[in-house]
């Protein structure tokens, strides 16, 4: 007879169709703590049933017989798509959605039921199984499914808001030991929305009305460090006058609203710069013990809360004469390099590290650390060269 | 190569390819509580740059001024050397440094 065992280990199971849109996966056991799965790569399986296998790893064992209650979220990013894919400029938003509605595992399901929560009624959903209470749709209880169920709704609802998504955001931070951390963010945005059909017309289109265009994007609303000074947001063109900041103790943080050059409409493009400093103290560190030991933490996510960036590059620039870097990042990146930057005064280069994400969501929005060693006494480097310019002009 | 001092910094160096770098094991929330690790002050406080530019500038135009009226009123047979070099040197460090925070007052930090 076999003996059953305790279990520290379960595993997920994607289809392959939504895989590829999958921004994140987290699952949350009974002690309300986060677990990122794991991407396994079991060929067989995963070909058979054209799935896609995460493994958790529980933070204890489940003994046999006993239940375990786990949240598991997934965010999906392009799931939603336009229909019509375009619209007049007078016209609302809809999209549509198709999804599985059991639940998609590698074990069998005793009862399985699944939600979808809309803003309102939807114009079309598929009735099989279904029970619709405004803007709610239930499907099942499903019981007894087996392994690796599947079927497909679809819905279609409207939903008038801009679908604003950054295709690349790249930060520069710049460290400088005269007490200075200067950043530079980068962003392309671009709204992926019902597209306008025929000719952009400024008569039909006022964007300080609520009746015409909609689903255009007007604005967008960042949260800076608290202690950020010297804030621009410009573009290739100039600085951008249409922003407005606002230090805010409550929140502890600049609270931002930047509004483009032009309203984005379905399918339109725009790409700016917002920078800013942050006074060294708060963010850089120093060990007591070692006085040439530093510690650099800044944020790992984007001011743009709720938004996501499909390529994230951060690019961290210290001081010449750094040596000995490290890096510590609260979630696994996807690309790391090294390389060299000049900037004033540089003879060999400002030692760079770049580091890549790919599809950052809210849950990206922690710290991160780079420790080096650097000799104190290089800083004044700066100061000389400008006194040996001088003292040339004498000479 | 690895640089591996896990009995100083208790580091650990994974071998997958992309981390060619040690990853820092300790937290540093951790390192800040017990008071191992304090924020970062710079020789010179960025409320004092304005008042070390103008002091600093003023002192060092005050000695150009003077280097420029020595190598005026005076022929070149009367003029000491030594005297020159370290004027010049002296206006030089001062001006040198005064622009330099200047430039920091402004902003523009190297």
């Amino acid at each position: 007879m076999k003996k059953k065992k305790a279990l520290n280990t379960y595993y997920i199971a994607v289809p392959r169709e939504y895989d590829q849109f999958l921004a994140l996966i987290l699952v949350r056991d009974k002690n309300n703590k986060d677990i990122v799965p794991v991407r396994i790569q079991d060929n067989s399986v995963q070909a058979q049933y054209n799935a896609t296998i995460y493994k958790v790893d529980l933070t204890h064992y489940v003994e046999s017989n006993q239940e375990e209650q786990l949240i598991i979220t997934e965010t999906y990013f392009n799931r939603m798509s336009a229909l019509p894919k375009k619209i007049t400029i007078f016209e609302d938003q809809n999209v549509e959605i198709y999804d599985n509605p059991h639940f998609f595992s590698p074990y069998p399901t005793e009862k399985s039921q699944t939600t979808y929560k809309l803003a309102s009624s939807p114009i079309f959903y598929t009735e099989e199984d279904a029970t619709a209470k405004g803007g709610n749709i239930e499907y099942g209880p499903y019981r007894n499914d087996g392994a690796f169920t599947r079927s497909k709704i679809r819905l279609h609802f409207e939903n008038t808001r801009p679908f604003p998504v950054f295709k690349n955001v790249t930060r520069v931070i710049e460290v400088s030991h005269w007490g200075n951390i200067a950043i530079e963010d980068f962003y392309k945005l671009a709204n992926e929305g019902a597209e306008l059909t025929g000719e952009y017309n400024k008569v039909d289109f006022n964007k300080y009305t609520q009746h015409t265009g909609k689903n255009s994007l007007k604005n967008l609303k960042a949260k800076l460090p608290y202690n950020s000074w010297g804030v621009y947001y410009k573009d290739e063109v100039g600085n951008i006058s249409t922003s407005r900041a606002f230090r805010d103790s409550a929140s502890n943080s600049v609270d931002m609203t930047i509004e483009p050059r032009f309203a984005l409409l379905g399918g339109w493009k725009s790409n700016f710069y917002i920078g800013y400093n942050l006074p060294a103290k708060y963010t850089l560190f120093v060990e007591k013990a070692d006085p040439t030991n530093y510690y650099l933490r800044q944020n790992s996510g984007l001011i743009f809360k709720g938004i996501m960036a499909e390529e994230f590059t951060i690019k961290v620039i210290l001081p010449e004469g750094a040596t000995e870097i490290n890096y510590q990042f609260p979630f696994p990146l996807n690309e790391v390099s090294e390389e060299k930057s000049f900037s004033y005064f540089d003879f060999e280069g400002r030692p760079t590290f770049v580091f890549k994400i790919k599809n950052v969501v809210d849950y990206h929005d922690q710290t991160f650390t780079v420790n080096y060693k650097f000799s104190q006494n290089s800083i004044i480097r700066e100061p000389l060269m400008i006194l040996a310019i001088f003292a040339a002009v004498f000479i | 190569s690895f640089f591996f001092s896990s009995r100083r910094r208790h580091t650990r160096c994974s071998g997958v390819s992309w981390a060619r770098r040690c990853v820092q094991e300790t937290d540093l929330k951790e390192l800040i509580k017990s008071n191992k690790v304090v924020p970062y002050q710079a020789p010179v406080a960025s409320e004092e740059f304005e008042s070390w530019a103008l002091i600093l500038l003023f002192i060092g135009f005050c000695l150009m001024m003077w280097f420029f009226i020595y190598q005026i009123t005076y022929r070149k047979v009367e003029r000491y050397l030594i005297k020159e070099l370290t004027i010049g040197l002296l206006s030089a460090l001062f001006l040198g440094s005064g622009t330099f925070f200047f430039l920091l007052s402004v902003g523009l930090y190297m």
